[in-house]
């Protein structure tokens, strides 16, 4: 196995990564959402009107369908877009001193890597098109 | 006309890991029934003499023939192989975060929700008090917030 070939799993261990990662706290805040509430900034409850609970609830949903569709590899691109700019303002609230800060900063841009590169050739849909995935 | 000619080439290898399997099950079991035989019984003639002393063993080896190549043709949808390994990370992850208990160490670690480490390991010391009633001893475990 050449390591060609090798790097056409890069984007496949990334997407599974990150589907295991979002999966993780998304099942979570559905299963124990009381559990998340206190984690919740103010700012986030008078902005949208719902309260803590909701605004878990509602996260928790979010990250679990995008999640699955990363898993089957379903509109990575948009779905990987969407994820990045939501973990890009949890881990911003958190800012870059705090450690959980810097780490869902992290996350953030690993999930706009997967966006930069879209559909793997594993992906079921769309089509790959980029050049990296025909080799 | 490249695509048909590239399947055709691909089934030429799934066959014969199909009839190698059959036949390694009909060696085990002692048969006499030789590749070409076994080649003629797979046409459809496999399971027209249930008389015959290898019948069972016919049985067993056109079932093993048959879910052989069910298993490689599914692998030849490799997204297919790809997507449900893609829902088998998912459902561990749904499972490890189930598996976490719902009092104790709180959202502490890492993620888009998560808290910070200080809070954590904050949540996750407990006091325990224990009393014995009537030689039954109880452990009250309190998470401290």
């Amino acid at each position: 196995m050449n390591s060609q070939k090798l790097s056409s799993y890069a984007p496949l261990v990334l997407r599974f990564t990150l589907v295991a990662v979002y999966a993780w706290f998304g099942s979570s805040q559905l299963m124990n959402p009381e559990m998340w509430t206190r984690v919740v900034p103010d700012w986030a409850i008078t902005t949208s009107g719902f309260d803590a609970l909701m605004i878990i609830k509602m996260n928790g949903v979010f990250e679990v369908v995008a999640s699955i569709l990363l898993a089957l590899g379903i509109a990575v691109r948009y779905v990987s877009v969407l994820l990045f700019l939501h973990l890009l303002v949890i881990g911003g609230n958190f800012g870059v001193t705090n450690p959980t800060g810097i780490r869902d900063l992290g996350l953030s841009f690993a999930t706009l890597a997967l966006a930069l590169f879209g559909q793997d050739k594993w992906s079921l849909y769309p089509k790959a098109t980029n050049d990296a995935v025909s080799q | 006309m490249r695509g048909k000619s590239c399947s055709a080439v691909r089934e030429i290898p799934s066959q014969t890991s199909s009839l190698s399997a059959a036949m390694a099950l009909t060696t085990i079991h002692g048969s006499s029934i030789g590749q070409d035989q076994l080649q003629d019984r797979s046409r459809g003639n496999l399971l027209t003499d249930p008389n015959s002393p290898s019948s069972h063993t016919d049985r067993v080896a056109f079932l093993l023939l048959q879910v052989t190549n069910g298993i490689i043709n599914i692998m030849k949808q490799n997204k297919i192989m790809f997507a449900i390994l893609g829902l088998v990370v998912f459902g561990l992850a749904v499972w490890a975060a189930s598996m976490r208990e719902p009092m104790g160490a709180g959202p502490g670690g890492a993620g888009p929700m998560g808290n910070s480490s200080s809070t954590q390991s904050m949540a996750s010391s407990s006091v325990q008090t224990s009393s014995t009633n009537g030689g039954i001893s109880i452990t009250i475990e309190t998470p401290a917030r």
